[in-house]
């Protein structure tokens, strides 16, 4: 349904990126933030409550206006967009499904952007069918999304955007609340989404053994500004420099940096692989 | 030997409206003074356990039981949940719906008013309760403007205030961020160390249970499937994966460095461990002892 | 900005004073802006006590004061155009004729609904809800009932900040609903944002009452015993003088009205009926409050 962006335009490009929340608040959220994101990319955002992670994301999808500095979304200022047109290129999952839930059906829950977006009928049809079976929710398409498993509306809200086809996705927070078998399969399918669709997706989250294992592209927000960025494993080897924002690698991760192992190890496996290198022979 | 504080016997539990039972034949004791971590993927049953023990089940909550639940050796059935709550205290998920007074100070005050004890008594308890979570800055702030971290710390520190002997805890920090979650943990761990008081709490991952649980028990829809020291536990793993859990990063590591075979020792399953392990079968300086 | 009737804890002469009183001083207050001529007044008094005594600027309440001005406008302008002659010698559009006798009842109703408004503003910005539910518990009223009363105050906030999130979801979804022009396509918006609100507070609102039965809120009713009121609420001797200087107030009030030729006519039957009313209103509310168990 939507072309592919022209080659070589990054899904975000950000420049001394600034925002302030308006009066009585007046916290200063983004302090100059500078990133660039390649389209396509599967990018991890962490960071300590407050540090800026989520008013980030909040000025990637278009709903806060930066107060300063540029901030282009697959080419374009998305705050300026209309909702149409910024659903189309942004989409938003925000960390409470329940937040999120706007019919009573979960088939017309999901039907509903692209009502919005005044799709015609049959291809909606075909579009939130294909959506709902890839997410092992079709069977539940008559419920009312009130009688859903958590997991499920959890599912039941990530449908409800990528039906959409945004071409990158900003995911809130997935992993909150949920068991480690349904964070994974979250992540798994969100990875799908990201090689399949070539959709950029960008998840926050606090879980780092899942960074390590999915993200290829990690941003450590300190302060309003971005700290760090860079593969995971380059992130989780400047340890120092972590410290100060209170993020801890993954254990394997903190492990080859007590022992010294090159390449960092940064998942079980490569653990594995690295100490059985070191043994003396 | 002593009275276990819980004891669940053979029980079996269905909800009306459950299709199955949710626990088999569950049976389980949790002496005085322990930490017992109840681990478990979502359906297992975990949820459902820990709120017999709190006696939600079958006060607050109704469902089919064969079998005994006894705290202190009387079945909770036959006491009111009243009752039960003079003697266990419960900590839910939720940091957003276990506090709902507008100040700190009151949120503290507001179970002992419920119990009728006198103005003076009240006042006491929650200063002794500030201070020994190292909380005071807390007393006057509003409820809804905290941290989730400090929400649960509030929550925990109520619950305390009623003087409990047992506490239960239904998946604590799953709400938190890393901070607010190692703040919780803090919190719990000086009411196991100072008082040794009888905790359990449930968990679908076993980190950090592994490091101040003296038992881990491991549910897999509805059966209790191991009962045994956290060492013990992690190395059971086809047991965790048949449960849909998985072991410590290092528990993993272990078992696949054990299975190449590397001899660790231990087989450690904390970082410390993997590390003065590792430090001397790859002889990287650094570690007390010497190579062997 | 201060949500709308959100209490801000203060340390002032009203924060400090018992609700009840404060509830005494704005019936008093309210009675006499009825009963007074000249309108402009009332607003302002109160603004000026909230100030000195509540030590809460208009600043904080600006946006409440600004969306008063708008039905104030809207007020004037009705019954200055359907009020009676005579008429003033200019005309809207050259035709529409401009009542003066309106002109001043607009603004008398104005200003008076303004200063309701702000009297029962000054009365939530000041006052723990906790503290009103307890001091009318404490006066006789069942305590479950009391102590609801306050906590759907304490929720309110969240709910307000849940409805902005879910807003802005709302928006995600492609729908226009922050922004909108269209009235329809607003009205539409919240209808819609209402079943996100109500869920979540549902479920929320079963693990509260389950936390709320866990930490003994049945407990003096199954064990038998009677609940303790931790905080100090009592009328004192500052309390009693605030009553005493309202009631004065308002005789002072009645006599000026009198005096003045502005005591409102009406009929001794009325007055009767409405005394009446009021007595029935009490005797009801009081029945109703001792059936509720406890």
């Amino acid at each position: 349904m939507t072309a592919a962006p022209p080659a070589g335009e990054p899904a975000v490009l950000a420049d001394a990126v600034e925002f302030e929340y308006p009066p009585p608040r007046r916290i200063r959220a983004l302090r100059g933030v500078t990133l660039r994101i390649p389209a396509g990319e599967f990018v991890a955002v962490v960071g300590q409550n407050g540090s800026g992670k989520t008013s980030l994301a909040r000025c990637i999808s278009g709903y806060l206006r930066p107060t300063g500095g540029t901030l282009r979304v697959d080419g374009v200022d998305a705050a300026r967009l209309r909702p149409s047109e910024r659903a189309r290129r942004v989409g938003y999952v925000f960390q409470n499904p329940d937040h999120q839930l706007f019919r009573e059906r979960v088939w017309d829950d999901v039907a509903f952007g692209l009502q919005n977006l005044g799709v015609a009928p049959g291809e909606i049809e075909a579009s939130v069918e294909q959506v709902l079976r890839r997410l092992e929710l079709w069977d539940k398409r008559e419920l009312h999304p009130f009688q859903l498993s958590r997991g499920d509306r959890q599912r039941l809200a990530i449908a409800a955007i990528i039906v959409m086809r945004p071409r990158v996705l900003i995911v809130d927070e997935p992993t909150t609340g949920q068991d480690p078998a349904r964070s994974r399969e979250i992540m798994d399918l969100l990875a799908h989404l990201n090689a399949e669709q070539g959709m950029t997706v960008l998840t926050i989250t606090h879980v780092m053994e899942l960074v390590a294992e999915y993200a290829r592209w990690v941003v450590v927000m300190h302060d309003g500004r971005v700290l760090l960025d860079g593969p995971p494993r380059d992130v989780f080897s400047r340890a120092e420099e972590l410290r100060v924002t209170r993020i801890s690698p993954p254990p394997v991760a903190r492990l080859g940096l007590s022992l010294g192992l090159h390449p960092l190890p940064i998942t079980v496996a490569e653990a594995r692989q690295a100490v059985l290198r070191r043994l003396p022979a | 030997m002593a009275d276990p504080v819980i004891a669940l016997q053979q029980v079996t539990l269905r909800y009306p409206t459950a299709p199955g039972p949710t626990l088999h034949d569950v049976s389980l004791r949790v002496e005085p003074g322990e930490f017992v971590g109840i681990v478990g993927s979502t359906g297992s049953g975990k949820s459902t356990l820990l709120y017999l023990m709190a006696g939600v089940i079958p006060h607050y909550v109704r469902a089919d039981i064969e079998g005994e639940v006894l705290l202190y050796g009387r079945p909770t059935r036959e006491l009111s949940l009243a009752r039960v709550t003079e003697k266990v205290g419960l900590v839910l998920q939720d940091p957003e719906a276990q506090l709902f007074n507008l100040f700190v100070r009151d949120e503290l005050a507001w179970g002992l008013e419920n119990r009728g004890l006198p103005r003076e008594e009240i006042a006491a308890r929650i200063a002794a309760t500030l201070a020994f979570f190292g909380i005071e800055t807390l007393e006057e702030r509003i409820t809804y403007d905290l941290s989730g971290g400090e929400k649960q710390r509030v929550a925990l520190a109520a619950v305390r205030a009623t003087a409990p002997d047992v506490y239960l805890f239904d998946q604590p920090t799953s709400q938190l961020d890393p901070i607010g979650a190692a703040q919780v943990i803090a919190a719990i761990r000086r009411l196991a160390e100072r008082h040794r008081n009888t905790i359990v709490m449930v968990e679908d991952k076993v980190d950090e249970l592994v490091e101040h649980a003296d038992r881990l028990v491991l549910l897999d829809r509805g059966r209790i499937v191991l009962d045994a020291t956290p060492r013990d536990f992690c190395l059971r793993a086809d047991l965790l994966a048949a449960a849909g859990v998985r072991p410590t990063q290092m528990a993993e590591l272990s078992h696949d460095l054990i299975a190449a075979g590397v001899a660790l020792g231990g087989p450690p399953i904390t970082l410390d461990e993997m590390v003065a392990a590792l430090r001397k079968v790859l002889s990287v300086p650094g570690g007390d002892e010497p190579a062997r | 900005m201060k949500f709308l009737y959100q209490f801000s804890a203060g340390e002032s002469f009203l924060h400090r004073l018992d609700p009840r009183t404060k509830l005494v001083f704005i019936v008093c207050f309210l009675i006499s802006t009825f009963l007074l001529p000249h309108p402009w007044v009332m607003p302002l008094a109160i603004i000026a006590i909230i100030w000195v005594l509540g030590r809460i600027s208009p600043l904080e309440y600006l946006v409440f004061l600004l969306f008063l001005l708008p039905l104030m406008t809207a007020i004037t302008l009705i019954h200055l155009l359907t009020d009676g002659p005579p008429y003033f010698d200019a005309r809207l559009l050259g035709v529409v004729p401009l009542s003066r006798p309106g002109w001043d009842a607009g603004l008398l109703v104005a200003f008076r609904l303004a200063a309701m408004g702000i009297a029962f503003l000054m009365f939530s910005m000041t006052t723990d809800p906790f503290d009103w539910g307890m001091a009318m518990y404490q006066s006789g009223l069942n305590y479950k009932v009391a102590f609801m009363f306050a906590f759907a105050m304490r929720f309110f906030p969240l709910l307000q900040e849940e409805l902005v999130v879910i807003r802005n979801a709302l928006t995600a979804r492609a729908y226009p609903a922050i922004g909108a022009w269209n009235p329809y396509v607003f009205l539409r918006g919240v209808a819609i944002s209402i079943m996100p609100l109500g869920l979540g507070a549902l479920r929320r609102s079963r693990d509260i009452a389950l936390a709320m039965e866990l930490r003994g809120f049945n407990y003096a009713e199954t064990v038998g015993v009677r609940r303790t009121v931790f905080r100090d609420i009592r009328m004192r001797p500052r309390d009693w003088a605030v009553v005493g200087v309202s009631v004065l107030w308002l005789i002072a009030a009645i006599g000026l009205s009198v005096r003045l030729g502005a005591f409102p006519q009406i009929p001794r039957a009325w007055l009767v009926f409405l005394g009446i009313l009021l007595v029935l209103f009490f005797l009801i509310a009081w029945r109703i409050s001792r059936t509720i168990k406890g």
